[in-house]
């Protein structure tokens, strides 16, 4: 009696999981077949995010998943906590680690938090990259993204542009990651050239898009005659309604991130600059660079600099119709 | 078939036209009524080992006030829940105007014009009052409730009823005779032939029970058909035409009203066989009666329990049996746990051997030496989760405050309580729910004799026992008195308590109607007592 | 009764090895590879990051024995954790009584949580429910937002009480799961809790004391949840207040694949253990299956109604044998 329960304990369990696996019909290509020594193994790299509800990191994906198929031996292993949790994220760096994969290439929460399990991956024979965000100290190999002071800076020149060097700004921003941090800086400092440019409050919205929607409606309601919004991140952009409560024809607003729909609100005249990443090369420059360096060709330089493009009305059609190719909508 | 003679009992469906020459036939025969509106044919029904109904036949004709009278347990409730469809009977049928009728639901019984009013109030407090009497039967226009057109009729019934009450107050505001009252025009609020009551005056005062019988003697009028169930003789034969009695699941008789008195029907409820009954009591008497009196063990003085119980007093003496007789809602299952120690009382005193004692819960009562074998052994002293050697030795173990389990010591102890008891079961590791009532309310028993008492509490303790442990429980009720023990039980089976207790207590509403000796006791001098009679015994 | 425990906590146990097999042959690595799952290193982590799970499954399994439910541990585990931060880092206490201070806030908040459930009459979801609040509300304001870097100041390859500090998790879960274990099993007072579980009216009128038993019950959740939030800020380095967010739901979840039953009267501490344990490697293997990431959360659902669903099968079955 007893051993026919077990066996439909068993059975019930193992249907569950095979529907599980069923259920992985993207990318889910079965048990991977035995290869023999002709065939060359597929490398698995771990590409991981800051988190999965970030919107920007799911261009990142398309792009780690367009070079994979292109290089044809690569497989992709895209994981990273439901949500922003540093803790959770070195786990899932740490099971990378133990699992043996080919390769990591990550965007750290905390990049002096992971620096220890990085390097433990890098002692392991595992190569490490990073993207977005750095970690500087740690044996990474590479760092691929924007040059967060630089771009910063291009910031507050576009901002002082503008306001012709006149007039009271509020600045948004993310406390915690080092890549907003230093964005924040180059943008302070720019402005800081300027001398009719006062900055009247730094906003941390806590990688909330819902809490910088209030933030800037509460904002404009404080200051009255504010001139310009500069967010270092893009969470002004990710919802039609965030930048409901600004006046155009009063204050500007300078935003990172151009993922949609930030360049409808271009169009619709809500916000004048826009600085956009290099989203999709996240994920395909990650897969490159990890893949030369397996192949024995490590990188020129260990920080690359990935470059903003800078989107305002005059370019933004070109820019759209350029963002379709990348991501294989035409 | 001869035109003049009345159909027999148990025959085969009648056509309607054969229904209705039987109808002109009775009408001119010896029943003053029309025509038979409902008839109980051969009805059985079986919980489990429980006889609940035994083959009963009778009928109820139209337009006429018929009671249904029995003891506790005689099986007028669940032929009044076969009825209102509730339940489904094992056998027989039920005829509803000549023709055959099975209500599967409540519904079944409301579409057919069987209006049932409940003993429980049945009420949604938090509604109003035409809410409360078009419950499940909104009358609706275009998909939205129509409260204009139920307020109206609310008016109407309520008017019939002569309620004054208005339609829009919630439940839980009235009285609770104006419920009860309730219940009843939510029974009339729509087409109804025949109105089944189940003890409908328990809650209400006398004046408030004349008031019924005005409003039923007005609908009585109307052509209304009333089916009442009650103990309360005196209302029985104000209100009604014709008396059936049940008794322990069986058909005993028909009388009609007018031609009986209160001691025949009496006597129709408790049976014949008294001498046998008798002779069980003296057998077991004898040794209680000796050990009487050594010393009060268990004494209360005026305890009360709002709305419970109110001015209990009595005492039970070490050796002594008493028992404590009454019907439902006499209180008596509360009395019992307020002195386990489960509620507080309102006011009184409990003392044990001459000293008070503050009873908290049923740990410090346990710890004193009283222990109860409650009512529902399922709700209340079984635990389904664990075996019966966890079961058995649970008081005591929890009692000892021991820290660590013995597991052998208690294995062995379990095993030699299942032998002692003669409880049968598959063995100690066997769940609860394997064994048979009797075994059961064996176990609970078991397990709190092994803690020793002083004073032993049983609430009915052979409820749903079958006749051999109801014999072994009775056995070890008068071994464990003779050897000193205080023994108080309550049951509302007649028969056990007259062949147990040294004394008889009568318990009716929350008061203690009266004593008798229980070697001398009659079983129609207790039915007086707690039946709202006068005291005779 | 024992047939019916030793079958399900069989069964359990059944569903982990099944679960471990299948994963071992559906990540079969490639020739001349080591298998990425079915390594010592890869079980170390897994038990590593369950354990903290499993510390406050073990308090959990008892409180749903006793017909309870507690929705604080993840808020306790984390406010733990803040609390042994605040008193080693910010005021330089020692560590053993930071520890202290850190435990103490697993006893309080179950000290807490039975007054409201057994004095206030409170039913548990509701009080767990606002002492969940309570608890990461003062972890929130005491931290401000920021954390408390505790592996700053231990000792760079500390090892505590001798082990390497990631064996540290696993031994304190097997620690507690022994220990909790025997009580339930073998002590008087496990019993009652089995008891006031399976039936409380019948409990309270077989003299057990309900109203201690329930009290000290909630106190052990509290404890444990606590433990597992000091053992969380010292291997993971961090005090933080929004740590373990969501747990008590895989906490709970674990307990129940383990054989407790929601309704009381039922389960097992080592079948807690064993559920931590069953989701932990589907944690840990399904990000090895590309694309498998987001199906994590459903498939852990389907699983969790799977065995619910069999484990109420087994028991209809058994209670009519």
């Amino acid at each position: 009696m007893n051993r026919a329960r077990l066996l439909i304990v068993s059975l019930l369990f193992a249907a569950g999981c095979g529907a599980g696996a069923a259920g992985c019909s993207i990318g889910c290509p079965g048990p991977p077949p035995r290869t023999d020594a002709a065939t060359p193994r597929k490398l698995r790299f771990a590409i991981i995010p800051k988190a999965l509800d970030i919107p920007v990191f799911n261009y990142a994906k398309i792009g780690a998943d367009r070079a994979a198929q292109e290089y044809g031996d690569v497989e992709v292993l895209w994981n990273a906590p439901a949500s922003a949790d540093q803790l959770k994220q070195k786990e899932i760096l740490e099971s990378y680690i133990t699992q043996r994969v080919d390769g990591i290439a990550i965007s750290s929460l905390n990049g002096e938090f992971l620096k220890d399990t990085i390097n433990r991956a890098i002692d392991a024979g595992i190569p490490v990259t990073t993207w977005d965000s750095d970690a500087p100290t740690s044996k990474r190999i590479a760092f691929y993204g924007v040059d967060d002071l630089a771009s910063g800076r291009i910031m507050g020149e576009q901002a002082i542009a503008l306001l012709n060097g006149k007039g009271k700004v509020a600045l948004i921003t993310s406390l915690g990651a080092a890549n907003l941090q230093n964005r924040l800086a180059g943008v302070k400092e720019a402005l800081a050239k300027a001398p009719g440019i006062e900055v009247v409050e730094t906003y941390d919205i806590k990688e909330d898009v819902i809490r910088c929607a209030e933030i800037i409606a509460s904002g404009s309601r404080r200051y009255p005659d504010l001139a310009a919004w500069i967010s270092v991140g893009g969470w002004p952009v990710f919802t039609r309604n965030a930048l409901a409560s600004v006046d155009p024809s009063k204050t500007k607003v300078i935003s990172f991130d151009t993922i949609s729909p930030a360049l409808d609100i271009l169009r619709e005249g809500k916000v004048q600059v826009l600085l956009g990443q290099k989203y999709f090369g996240w994920g395909s420059e990650s897969v490159r660079l990890l893949r030369d360096i397996k192949q024995g060709k490590n990188p020129p330089a260990a920080i690359i600099d990935s470059g903003v493009d800078i989107v305002t009305r005059d370019n933004v059609d070109a820019y759209e119709q350029q963002w379709k190719k990348m991501s294989g909508q035409d | 078939m001869q035109p003049d003679a009345p159909p027999e009992a148990g025959q085969a469906i009648l056509s309607p036209s054969e229904a209705e020459r039987q109808c002109l036939m009775r009408s001119l025969a010896r029943l003053p009524f029309g025509c038979l509106s409902l008839q109980f044919e051969r009805i059985e029904k079986s919980f489990g080992a429980v006889n609940a109904l035994r083959g009963v036949s009778f009928d109820v004709a139209e337009g006429e006030a018929h009671a249904l009278v029995g003891e506790n347990g005689a099986g007028k409730s669940t032929l009044l829940k076969i009825l209102a469809g509730l339940v489904k009977a094992d056998a027989g049928e039920i005829r509803w105007q000549g023709q055959r009728f099975a209500s599967s639901s409540p519904r079944g019984a409301i579409e057919h014009g069987i209006g049932m009013v409940y003993q429980e109030m049945l009420c949604l407090p938090n509604l109003s009052v035409s809410a409360n009497i078009f419950c499940g039967r909104e009358i609706c226009r275009l998909g939205l409730l129509d409260d204009a057109a139920m307020r109206a009729r609310t008016h109407l019934v309520l008017d019939r009823l002569a309620l004054r009450i208005d339609p829009d107050a919630l439940a839980e505001s009235l009285s609770a005779a104006q419920r009860q009252l309730l219940q009843v025009a939510r029974a009339l609020a729509f087409d109804c032939r025949i109105l089944v009551l189940d003890e409908p005056t328990t809650a209400l005062t006398d004046a408030e029970a004349d008031h019924l019988f005005d409003v039923l003697r007005e609908l009585k009028k109307d052509g209304t058909t009333i089916l009442y169930v009650s103990h309360r003789l005196p209302e029985v034969f104000r209100l009604c035409d014709r008396i059936t009695v049940l008794r322990d699941g069986a058909f005993v008789d028909t009388f009609t009203t007018a031609a009986v008195d209160t001691n025949t029907i009496v006597r129709a409820m408790v049976g014949r066989d008294l001498p046998k009954r008798s002779d069980d009591r003296s057998a077991g008497r004898s040794d209680g009666r000796s050990a009487r009196r050594s010393n009060d063990r268990l004494s209360m003085l005026r305890l009360s329990r709002s709305p419970h119980f109110r001015n209990i007093s009595l005492t039970v003496a070490s050796g002594e049996v008493v028992g404590i007789f009454g019907l439902v809602g006499s209180g008596r299952s509360e009395l019992l746990e307020t002195i386990f120690g489960i509620h507080q009382p309102d006011s009184g005193d409990i003392q044990l051997d001459g000293a008070s004692n503050t009873i908290r819960s049923p740990r410090d009562a346990a710890r004193a030496g009283i222990v109860l074998v409650p009512e529902e052994r399922h709700r209340q002293a079984l635990l389904f989760n664990l075996d019966l050697r966890h079961n058995l030795v649970i008081p005591k173990g929890t009692l000892q405050d021991n820290v660590l389990i013995d597991t052998g010591g208690e294995r062995r102890d379990a095993a030699k309580m299942l032998g002692d008891w003669r409880i049968k079961a598959a063995g100690i590791d066997a769940l609860p729910d394997s064994l048979s009532g009797g075994n059961q309310q064996k176990v609970v028993v078991a397990k709190w004799m092994a803690t020793k008492p002083r004073v032993l509490l049983l609430d009915e303790p052979t409820k749903g026992v079958d006749v051999g442990a109801k014999f072994e429980i009775h056995e070890m009720i008068r071994q464990q008195a003779s050897e000193g023990l205080a023994v108080l039980v309550v049951s509302s089976d007649l028969p056990e308590v007259l062949a147990l207790a040294d004394r008889v207590l009568v318990m009716k509403e929350g008061e203690l109607q009266g004593e008798l000796d229980g070697a001398t006791a009659t079983e129609e001098a207790v039915m007086h007592l707690a039946t709202h009679e006068a005291v005779t015994a | 009764m024992k047939r019916l425990r030793a079958v399900r906590e069989l069964s359990t146990v059944a569903i982990l090895i099944a679960e471990v097999l299948f994963f071992a042959w559906y990540l079969w690595p490639d020739a001349g590879r080591a298998h990425p799952f079915l390594n010592a290193e890869n079980a170390l982590l897994i038990l590593k990051y369950s354990s903290i799970y499993g510390i406050a499954a073990v308090g959990a399994a008892v409180v749903i024995i006793s017909g309870g439910i507690d929705l604080a541990p993840g808020a306790v585990i984390a406010l733990s954790g803040v609390v042994t931060g605040y008193h080693f880092v910010a005021h330089d206490w020692a560590l053993v009584p930071s520890i202290a201070a850190g435990l103490s806030v697993g006893v309080l908040s179950g000290l807490l949580t039975s007054l409201l459930i057994v004095n206030a009459k409170l039913p548990p979801f509701i009080a767990t429910l606002g002492m969940m609040g309570i608890t990461r509300g003062i972890a929130f304001i005491i931290t401000e937002g920021q954390y408390y870097d505790v592996s700053s100041r231990l000792p760079a390859g500390w090892r505590p009480l001798g082990v390497p500090i990631d064996w540290l998790a696993p031994i304190v879960m097997f620690a507690m799961a022994l220990i909790f274990q025997v009580v339930m099993t073998r002590f008087q007072w496990g019993r009652s809790v089995f008891s006031i579980g399976g039936n409380e009216t019948a409990a309270l009128f077989s003299g057990i004391a309900i109203g201690r038993v329930k009290a000290s019950v909630y106190v052990i959740s509290g404890v444990l949840a606590s433990l597992a939030g000091v053992v969380l800020v010292l291997v993971q380095g961090q005090g933080k207040a929004d740590l373990a967010t969501g747990y008590e739901l895989d906490i709970i979840a674990s307990a129940v694949v383990g054989g407790a039953s929601l309704a009381g009267g039922r389960g097992s501490v080592m079948g807690a253990v064993l559920g931590t344990l069953i989701f932990g490697v589907l944690r840990n293997a399904l990000p090895q299956i590309p694309g498998a990431t987001f199906y994590d959360r459903l498939i852990v659902g389907v699983v969790v109604i799977i065995i619910v669903v069999v484990d109420q099968l087994l028991l209809r079955r058994s209670s009519k044998s």
